[in-house]
């Protein structure tokens, strides 16, 4: 079902009663993560940070270095489709070299762009994207410096690169005159706004250009050597300033847009849009008539109209028809701003007409806490009730690209009688926030320790006034979790989805889905989710380069570690309660490891906490159970079942990060102190051994030179086995000398290890996101 | 001889200037001819309202500030009569005036200094004008319904030549809405647009002095502004002047001739080879384009020097770092890095492209969209008020400096808050969103997507509660819908080739950029009342850029490409004095940031600046960011970005400049950096004639003389002799080196375009 968003007329343009609003500045909170959210210390999950190369041939190996926080044991990388495996690359000794994989891609793997996540001791991590081509690679880490020092890349081969720190990377390959050539980009998950630039033999830029283009013509008017400066826009460069290009005569092929605002539009209807609306102009005449009638919903797919004319479009209705009146263009990808002007028209004699302005459309806006998530979008939609019979001009037009030498870009115009329905996308929680504003974003994947609970955002976009519960569960979960359910209720469009691992749940790490059901128009509706997430940790979205994108699957993932904390509702039934009422929910509270620290929690996702105050309560140390008293009133919640649960951090955690770690380290050096006392012992013996032989061989050959001695056959045997005897003794030495060398060496690193061991498994005092089991509430009717 | 530049010069002032010709050598007229003194009723706005601007009464400095003087306001310069009417008739009970006894009136007492006045005397009791006020109040202090208005004023002669110390009386007709005339010159006020040249007494009498040239008095009188000009022939000789190249030639030397101004000689190779790099490119020649260009015979090379320049990416970003100031691209915080870059990456691309300027300005104005779709928005968040985002389109495309007129009529043109808020409210409909670009600005608000907010467009005036609706000074555009973006309106209106001011308002900026002093000056106050020195050549000028296309680098070619632009800076006996015609090459001072780059370039060296690639020029930097950082910028006057004035950029001569470059430790550290030219030059086998060759190239362009040669190879000696060889010998050499540039960079010749 294709997404669709409702404006209620009733409501102001950001009420609750919009589609997608976001409930709550709880919805993006503080962030969990660890990485680039320097004040708060959390316990360690899996996130990896970049990998190199991002991406591989079809039907290939390659090695691929992955980089990140708390990637200890890093296992394997799990794929978002079939056909690609991975191992980790071990080194000459079969030990495994830490980060590395060697990524095994089918011939006949799907070309384009997947995500992958690596597995470690601390879970799942995030996603990555990486680029599957028909098309051999390289990796060059980093371009030359200077011109001078250009890096020879191939026609139709791509480079896997990264952007210099204050710098360009020049690269540079042979053109031929008159060929025509495209300079093609692609971009990982990187902060890289990549530069290019090209320069012909003689020494003239023929190409300067930056992203979000992804694809340049070049004219190449003569034979020579050709430069390609790739540079960032503000000159930073790393591992997190990844990108690939090459240089190719066909042109990159249009790659469906990933933005969250386009997360419930099928992949391929960016590219229906765009190639139906290659007709060149709009294509559309001036006000084009529009019955929408009973039949199928009216479409229009065109491009609109340059310098910010509009294309219009006359929509014949009856008094108190409903339609909704959808724009598509920014949702689809393209750089647009659709306005949408509702005009009543009515002739005034003489082939002159009256038009009367009815609406405007807003853009499709949410709450603060929707910020991060980049949901909202500039295309417009609107519920028109036709206030009588008559004619309605729409005059639709793009506001973004009034300017001179702006595009014309594609839009489709749907016009509808109502369909509700819904459609529910997924993203990492971003766990208690500790302010009123989001100020921050994480990617933290979810990950269950034992007996706890960890939860995931689940967002829903209710389509054309369809306001009725959702039934939120979970599919693809490996044994010992279970997902605890959630139900977005009537009128609330976000709730945290729950998940609880028992405590004897094995270690697991992988893709599952999540799944919503409702009682739409008596029928039963089931959707997937669509999934998403941040790209970056942001301490503050407000400065950050923050990215958030859709994503191919969602990750859960479970280690062998207990929960500290385990705060579930003492009574696990529905609460009946008017809107207005005050509730008593009584939790019971499990700690383990000895955690007696105080924390705080909050209720989350409750109603429409943008108009509640979100107070949070103390949970004390010595206490196994607390009561919590809910004002019900400060959340608006409409007659119905509504779900939430309690989160918050957990501080003073005392935590020993990977002690398993310290006691292999500890039993290695155990072994190498053995070791090294044998081969100091058998370096001592055959040293021994040696200076016996010497001493032997010294006397025999004394006794054979002394004239008293009988030069016989059997004395010039002994001097050869006494020459024979030193040898083997030298040998010997030599080798027990070597493996006394190899012995201090490994127990030297033994120790190191031991020391690095120890330092990471110090306990600390970090914070636990503490997730509570649900609470289920009925709101009766007043 | 000289009757025939008299005849170009009248002929050219339109006819009235003929009927001046008839009173060359001095017709005057009657100091204080009043209006005629009968017992007619007295007009207050035509009569009284003018003895009160004329006395000073409703002066800024006085009654006509703000909060007024001593508990009586008056409105500036009597630009709201009717408020003025009722503060002087009603207010404090009517205190002021008594009709039954007009004589002891307040207003006539304080004015007599009868009583005591902050102000003194201001009028005469035996003085027509106090006699104008005297009957009005004692006629009852009418008021008519409905009195004529004045049109215009005209001032006879309109021009003339003066003989250096000469005088000239001018007369002020002002012309009214009923057809009738009044003599007001006793009633004017006069202003000399430069009192070096020229100046005027309060009666119009004006003298000339002993500099040369075309000057002009303003005349101002009931918000109405004209000129007198006045043209001081230097008289000297001219046998031969060059060839005009094209019209710029064409013009200038035509006036020099009507002045009698011989130009100076045509400047030398070197010279012109350093200049035009300087002002096209930012950067001293390379030592290679030196020697190339001065071994090159053909005649044609200054030219081919130039279309070689204009096609290099060093201009466009030459001109970028020029614009970018301008346009205001300020990096207020950190968060604002991404779009300063953007922004200034667009400008750089448009100039690298050869956009036509008035796509350029059209681009810049229509703007919408995000940062990444559309870098020019960026110049919208310099300031979001519609007032401010008008005052800026005004200064920098129209030439024209409305800021006064926000809250009055303008002083020096006509002017109105009307039309200030006219001109504003195209801008009215600019709106900011949040939506879709995933950046926010440290204040929360989302990074800067521009768009056209639906709506009639309109600004309020607060004073009289009227919805003023987009007029374009003067012009009006007719009605604009709701649904179209009246910047749209605005920039049709702006780069329409009827337009009076856009395309002279860039020539004029461009030729100061090039010959350091606009033909109206300052190059961004062109208005009837500071008029240009060289009417004719800005109208040529202008007429050629838009036949051309507005075509930037047409433009740039034909100016440096005329014989005026390549005269050389030496005056002859005749021009030392001129300022104002271009009988000379004007020398200004390299500007900050090529200042820097010049100083890197001879030393050997390179500024670091944070954040951007080792090597980056001055001239490419894309902010203001980067002043902070870098003292020898901020002493050299680079600008904050903070005003659409080229003059934030201070292009004078301090104390501090001068021992920054003396003492400094960045200049130190350039000197004798150990990859720079003194510590290469201390271990080069050639002789010390090829290196200081090789100095006075790359600073100055040209070959030393033979004294210059004499003095450096001495200098050197003297710090080498006795040392001894190797080592110590190398280290002295060094040294000396670094002295001979550190001197080099402190000479007048290196720091200026000359």
């Amino acid at each position: 079902m294709s997404a669709h968003f409702p404006l209620p007329q009733t409501f102001a343009r950001r009420a609750v009663g919009f589609v997608f609003v976001f409930l709550g500045s709880v919805c993006i909170s503080a962030a969990i993560a660890q990485h680039a959210i320097a004040q708060i210390n959390f316990v360690p999950t899996t996130q990896l940070t970049s990998l190199f190369p991002a991406g591989a041939s079809a039907g290939t190996t390659t090695d691929v270095t992955i980089a990140g926080e708390h990637l200890d044991d890093a296992s394997r990388l799990v794929f978002a489709i079939p056909g690609i495996t991975s191992e980790p690359k071990c080194d000459q000794t079969g030990k495994p070299i830490p980060n590395v994989f060697l990524v095994t891609t089918q011939g006949d793997v799907a070309i384009g762009k997947i995500d992958l996540w690596v597995q470690g001791k601390f879970g799942l991590s995030n996603p990555r994207r990486f680029f599957i081509s028909n098309l051999p690679e390289v990796s060059i880490v980093k371009g030359g410096t200077q011109q001078s020092m250009a890096v020879e890349v191939e026609k139709n081969t791509v480079v896997n690169s990264t952007t210099v720190a204050n710098g360009s990377a020049w690269f540079k390959f042979q053109g031929a005159s008159g060929s025509s050539l495209f300079l093609n980009l692609q971009l990982p998950d990187a902060f890289t706004e990549p530069v290019v630039r090209v320069v012909d033999p003689a020494g003239r830029s023929i190409l300067q250009a930056r992203s979000p283009t992804r694809s340049f013509p070049l004219t190449v008017d003569q034979d020579g050597e050709y430069l390609i400066e790739v540079r960032d826009l503000l000159f930073r460069g790393g591992d997190t300033f990844g990108l690939r290009f090459w240089v190719s005569d066909q042109p990159l092929d249009v790659e469906p847009t990933d933005s969250m605002a386009s997360a419930f539009v099928d992949g391929s209807e960016q590219k229906r849009v765009l190639a139906a609306s290659q007709a060149g102009d709009d294509g559309v005449p001036d006000d084009l008539i529009v019955n929408p009638g009973e039949g199928p919903p009216f479409e229009h797919i065109g491009r609109f109209p340059l310098g910010g004319k509009p294309a219009t479009f006359l929509l014949n209705a009856q008094a108190n028809d409903v339609y909704w009146i959808d724009v598509w263009s920014h949702r689809l990808g393209f750089p647009t701003d659709a306005s949408l002007i509702i005009e009543e028209v009515q002739p005034s004699g003489g082939g002159n007409e009256n038009a009367q302005f009815v609406a405007e459309a807003p853009d499709i806006e949410y709450s603060s806490s929707a910020r991060g998530f980049e949901l909202d979008s500039r295309d417009a939609i609107f519920k028109f009730i036709a206030p009588r019979d008559g004619q309605f001009r729409l005059s639709l037009r793009d506001i973004f690209n009034t300017h001179e030498g702006a595009l014309p870009h594609p839009y489709r115009l749907s016009i509808r009688r109502a369909s509700p329905g819904f459609n529910l996308v997924v993203v990492p929680d971003q766990g208690p926030r500790n302010q009123p504003n989001p100020t921050t974003l994480s990617v933290l994947p979810a990950t269950l320790r034992r007996g706890g609970v960890s939860s995931l955002r689940v967002f829903a976009q209710r389509q054309d006034d369809f306001a009725g519960p959702i039934t939120i569960t979970a599919e693809g979960l490996p044994p010992g979790v279970q997902c605890l359910g959630a139900v977005v209720g009537p009128g609330d469009y976000c709730v945290a989805l729950p998940f609880y691992a028992s405590e004897d749940a094995p270690a697991w790490a992988g893709l599952i889905r999540v799944i919503g059901k409702a009682m739409v128009q008596d029928e039963e509706v089931i959707q997937t989710a669509a999934t998403g997430t941040p790209i970056w940790n942001a301490r503050d979205p407000r400065q950050d380069n923050f990215q958030v994108r859709t994503t191919q699957g969602i990750g859960l993932s479970v280690i062998e570690e207990l929960a500290p904390v385990l705060l579930e509702p003492e009574i696990d039934q529905v609460i009946e309660a008017k809107s207005n009422e005050k509730i008593s929910v009584k939790l019971k509270v499990t700690r383990r490891h000895g955690y007696e620290a105080i924390f705080n929690i909050r209720p989350f996702v409750i109603g429409n906490s943008d108009k509640g105050s979100v107070a949070e309560q103390t949970i004390q140390p010595a206490i196994d159970s607390v009561s919590i008293e809910l004002n019900l009133a400060s959340y608006g919640l409409l007659p119905g079942e509504h779900c939430f649960l309690f989160h918050g951090h957990a501080d003073r955690y005392s935590y020993r990060k990977n002690f398993e770690a310290l006691e292999i380290s500890q039993t290695q050096l155990n072994q190498a102190t053995d070791q090294l006392a044998v081969a100091t012992k058998n370096a001592s013996q055959t040293k021994e051994d040696l200076d016996s032989a010497k001493n032997q061989l010294k006397d025999l050959e004394q006794s054979l030179a002394s004239t008293a001695v009988d030069k016989t056959a059997t004395s010039q045997a002994n001097l050869e086995a006494g020459k024979a005897k030193l040898a083997q003794a030298t040998q010997a030495a030599t080798e027990a000398e070597t493996a006394l060398r190899s012995a201090v060496t490994v127990k030297t690193d033994a120790e190191k290890h031991l020391a690095t061991a120890t330092n990471v498994a110090q306990p600390r005092d970090v914070t636990f996101a503490v997730f509570s089991r649900p609470i289920r509430i009925r709101i009766l009717e007043k | 001889m000289i009757c025939q530049p008299i005849l170009r010069f009248a002929a050219t002032c339109c006819w009235p200037a003929i009927v001046a010709l008839s009173v060359f050598g001095g017709h005057s007229f009657a100091v204080g001819e009043p209006p005629e003194h009968s017992p007619k009723v007295i007009h207050f706005y035509n009569d009284v309202v003018p003895v009160l601007t004329k006395y000073g009464c409703n002066s800024g400095e006085c009654h006509g500030r703000a909060g007024g003087q001593n508990g009586f306001k008056l409105s500036l310069l009597g630009y709201e009569p009717d408020e003025d009417y009722q503060h002087i008739v009603t207010q404090s009970r009517g205190r002021r005036v008594n009709p039954a006894a007009s004589h002891h009136s307040l207003l006539l007492r304080k004015a007599t200094n009868e009583v005591p006045h902050f102000g003194g005397k201001r009028l005469d009791p035996d003085s027509i004008d106090y006699a104008t006020l005297e009957q009005w109040i004692r006629q009852g202090l009418p008021l008519a319904a409905s009195q004529p208005s004045i049109q215009r004023i005209e001032v006879s002669p309109p021009a003339n030549l003066h003989a250096k110390h000469a005088t000239q009386q001018i007369n002020v007709q002002a012309f009214y809405s009923d057809g009738s005339t009044r003599d007001v010159t006793h009633l004017a006020l006069f202003d000399p647009v430069d009192p070096v040249m020229a100046d005027v007494n309060e009666t119009g009498l004006v003298t000339a002095f002993d500099v040369p040239g075309d000057t002009a008095i303003t005349v101002r009188y009931q918000g109405q502004a004209s000129i007198y000009r006045a043209r001081i022939p230097m008289g000297h000789p001219l046998t031969q002047l060059p060839e005009a190249k094209n019209f710029v030639d064409t013009h200038v030397l035509g006036k020099l001739q009507s002045l009698g101004m011989p130009p100076s000689d045509r400047c030398d190779d070197s010279t012109f080879l350093r200049r035009v790099s300087l002002d096209i490119v930012g950067r001293l020649p390379s030592l290679e384009e030196i020697e190339q260009f001065l071994a090159d015979p053909s005649d044609t090379k200054r030219d081919e020097t130039i279309d070689r320049l204009l096609d290099s990416d060093e201009y466009a970003e030459f001109f970028a770092n020029k614009w970018s100031g301008l346009l205001r691209n300020r990096r207020e915080n950190a968060s604002y890095e991404r779009g300063c870059v953007l922004f200034h990456q667009w400008i750089r691309d448009s100039f690298a492209a050869n956009l036509p300027y008035d796509r350029f300005v059209r681009q810049l104005l229509t703007a919408s969209g995000d940062l990444t779709h559309s870098p020019a928005v960026a110049w919208y968040r310099s300031f979001k008020e519609p007032h401010l985002q008008m005052e800026d389109t005004a200064q920098l495309f129209l030439g024209t400096r409305l800021q006064c007129a926000q809250c009055h009529h303008h002083l020096f043109e006509k002017w109105s808050q009307e039309d200030y808020l006219s001109l504003a409210a195209f801008f009215s409909q600019v709106t900011h969103k949040k939506i879709g670009t995933g950046r926010y600005t440290a204040d929360n608000t989302a990074e800067d997507i521009v768009v056209h907010k639906r709506g009639e467009a309109h600004m309020m005036n607060t004073r009289t509660n009227e919805r003023i609706t987009p007029v374009a000074l003067g012009t009006q555009v007719g009605p604009i819908s709701p649904d179209e973006d009246p910047r749209h309106v605005l920039a049709d209106w702006m780069t329409d080739a009827a337009n009076p001011l856009f395309a002279k308002a860039l020539v004029n900026r461009y030729w100061k950029h090039f010959l350091n002093r606009g033909i109206v000056e300052p190059e961004d106050d062109l208005r009837d009342s500071n008029p240009p020195t060289n009417p004719e050549l800005l109208d040529a000028l202008a007429n050629d850029f838009i036949a051309h296309g507005y075509d930037l680098k047409h433009l740039v070619r034909t100016i440096t490409q005329s014989h005026v632009y390549q005269l050389s800076s030496l005056p002859n006996e005749a021009n030392a004095k001129d300022q104002t015609n271009y009988a000379k090459y004007y020398p200004k001072r390299m500007m900050a940031e090529v200042l820097l780059d010049s100083v890197d370039t001879l030393c050997g060296s390179q500024s670091g600046f944070r954040g951007l690639p080792s090597g980056t020029r001055a001239v490419s930097l894309p902010d203001n960011s980067f002043n902070q950082g870098s003292a020898f910028l901020a002493v050299f006057g680079r600008p904050d970005s903070a005003s659409a004035c080229e003059c934030e950029r201070s292009m004078g001569a301090s104390l501090s400049q001068n021992l920054h470059l003396m003492n400094a430790d960045e200049i130190q550290s350039k000197l004798s950096n150990n990859t720079g030219r003194a510590a290469t030059w201390a271990k080069d086998p050639r002789d010390n004639d090829a290196k200081i060759r090789e100095m006075y190239l790359v600073a100055l362009s040209r070959e030393p003389t033979t004294a210059e040669l004499t003095n450096a190879n001495s200098y050197i000696q003297l710090v080498t002799t006795g040392k001894s060889p190797g080592d110590e010998v190398t280290k002295a050499a060094r040294q000396a080196w670094e002295d001979l540039l550190w001197a080099m960079i402190n000479t007048k010749e290196f720091l200026f375009h000359h």
